[in-house]
């Protein structure tokens, strides 16, 4: 199992890495066909912005598998190994709170929006596939904390 | 009421270790259900809008020039300058130490990536010439936390978003104020070293060392300078400038390694994924904080906070103002802080009359200053690491460079044109 998540954390990371170089093209594309061709692009300002946003989406759950995300632990030094161990339980329990909340906000938000194009690109997107991410990131970040879970339990149980 | 709540339960689930965009986000949580909306779809539209923005487009790609450069060897040659201006005076490694950090700010942004960066190379080398190891971490993680204040800067762009500035005189604004805080941490470097006999006088200036040094690391002095020249000439906008700028990076970075009979494609591909998880890491603050910062709005905290102040004058509000983002600063990472920091105080300092360019120069300086104290002291932490010493020896060296920081930061707050000096010229 551990070996699927970890397969799941690189294939993130891959996807992040190529939608950086998504940004980059588009935007140097814009700059490109303005002074070359005299041409100002129309796709490569929602292209760019897209792409970050999913980028932002995919490398925040790949970070939770890592424990990546910023956080402030000064606290923790004061506890013992138990108390570290419950703190770390409870902010665990807790991502995946607000996670499954997320998720469930993107579905319906998806449902809202699945007959909403989103202007400006080359090809026709509706609004729920770009808002897909969201659900996307958050089941990841549900099954990543999960598995953080079982190896805390585990750990503690060692 | 709704707000304060918000605010506090934000605080609580920070202390107990929450990582920040987990309790952001449920903070803003809480706040939806307290105020009641109708359909939680406000949680994934308001942290997707916030992220749907042109301008903060350029922050991924300043990440990635950063991490191209540094794949082209650039922390060397700007560490080898500085050195070789500065090298023949006592206190020399501590001066040549705050320019590197100060050229680097040139081009990354970021503090702790300078902090890292800067740090590695010249901690080792002030130790070795003989500076005491908590000394040379203090001055590096001083030096660099004019990374965000000079351009380009991260933190000006999430500012200018949330506050709908132009990100352009952000960057202007920033360049004095940098500066400043560059000269200061030099000439206490250099007194601090005098005074305690720190490191030794072992070269003496060459000027041919000096224009080697300046043409290795001439690819990475001209970045600052194509951005701010390209944005203010309206050659390109600031996200253009920063996609202009890491393209440059690339080819710097593929060309160099080339030529020097290197394969640089398992670097290049490192640098893009290390871009990926800074920018998710970052970014995903900025959404959330967006939903929070909803929230706050519609739960009128800000104006409550407006009506609190009502009556006290221009300069003691501001002075409240600043202890307030010190408070922050100490507590939290810059990018959400920035954001939190808006939420709350704009309408507030808008009611002030203080320019929002100028505030944006004291929230950004404020919020970096915080980076050096606990109980975070996130750059204090890197360097203590780098020199191998404790956070608490790292800290009680830095007391003299943040005492100076906050010196330079009211005159920061209480002379504007300081900040605003560069950009009026351009209007």
């Amino acid at each position: 199992m551990s070996r699927i998540l970890a397969w799941c954390e690189w294939a993130l990371n891959l996807l992040g890495a190529a939608l950086v170089a998504v940004v980059l093209v588009a935007v140097c594309a814009q700059v490109i066909m303005r002074y070359v061709f005299n041409d100002a692009t129309m796709w490569s300002d929602p292209v760019a912005s897209a792409a970050m946003a999913w980028l932002t989406f995919v490398a925040m759950a790949a970070a939770v598998r890592s424990d990546g995300n910023m956080y402030v632990r000064f606290t923790w030094n004061w506890l013992g190994d138990g108390g570290r161990r419950i703190a770390e339980a409870v902010s665990l329990v807790l991502a995946i709170v607000f996670a499954t909340a997320l998720s469930f906000s993107a579905w319906e938000l998806m449902e809202v929006t699945k007959s909403a194009s989103v202007e400006g690109l080359p090809i026709e997107v509706s609004w729920a596939t770009m808002y897909s991410i969201i659900l996307l990131s958050g089941a990841f970040v549900i099954i990543f904390t999960l598995e953080r879970v079982f190896n805390l339990i585990r750990g503690a149980g060692q | 009421m709704i707000g304060g709540l918000v605010l506090g339960s934000f605080v609580l689930l920070i202390v107990i270790g929450v990582p920040l965009v987990f309790a952001t986000g449920l903070a803003a949580l809480l706040g939806l259900v307290l105020l009641g909306v109708d359909s939680y779809i406000v949680l994934a539209m308001e942290t997707y809008e916030g992220l749907k923005s042109f301008p903060l487009v350029a922050i991924p790609l300043f990440l990635l020039m950063a991490n191209l450069m540094t794949v082209g060897g650039v922390t060397n040659a700007l560490v080898n300058f500085a050195n070789s201006l500065i090298g023949h005076v006592r206190g020399s490694m501590a001066i040549g130490n705050v320019t590197a950090s100060t050229l680097f700010a040139g081009i990354s942004g970021s503090c702790l990536a300078d902090t890292t960066a800067v740090g590695s190379m010249m901690i080792p080398a002030m130790v070795k010439e003989g500076y005491p190891p908590a000394f040379a971490g203090a001055v590096t993680a001083a030096a660099n936390i004019v990374g965000p204040i000079i351009p380009p800067s991260i933190l000006m762009v999430i500012y200018g978003f949330a506050a709908e500035q132009s990100i352009i005189k952000l960057f202007l604004a920033g360049i004095i104020p940098g500066l400043l805080l560059s000269i200061v941490f030099a000439f206490l470097s250099v007194y601090l070293s005098r005074k305690y006999n720190y490191g030794s006088v072992s070269t003496r200036f060459v000027l041919a060392r000096a224009v080697e040094a300046f043409v290795s690391a001439l690819p990475a002095l001209v970045i600052p300078a194509v951005i701010v020249i390209g944005v203010v000439g309206g050659v390109f906008t600031v996200t253009e400038s920063a996609g202009a700028a890491a393209a440059y990076a690339l080819g710097y970075a593929i060309v160099r390694e080339l030529y020097l009979g290197r394969k640089p494609w398992r670097d290049i591909y490192d640098a893009f994924m290390r871009t990926a998880i800074d920018t998710g890491v970052i970014m995903i603050l900025v959404g959330a904080a967006h939903v929070l910062t909803w929230v706050l709005t519609r739960s009128q905290l800000p104006q409550q906070i407006v009506a609190l102040l009502d009556g006290f004058s221009q300069w003691q509000t501001l002075a409240l103002i600043n202890v307030i983002l010190l408070i922050l600063g100490m507590f939290l990472e810059p990018a959400p802080a920035v954001l939190m920091a808006c939420a709350l105080l704009l309408p507030l300092v808008k009611s002030l009359g203080v320019d929002l360019v100028h505030f944006g120069v004291i929230l950004v300086v404020n919020l970096q200053i915080g980076v050096l104290t606990p109980p975070v002291a996130a750059s204090a932490f890197v360097t203590a690491r780098i020199a191998g010493i404790t956070l608490e020896q790292q800290i009680r060296a830095l007391l003299p460079f943040i005492f100076w920081g906050l010196v330079t930061l009211l005159f920061i707050t209480y002379v504007p044109w300081l900040s605003l000096g560069i950009p009026s010229y351009f209007d």
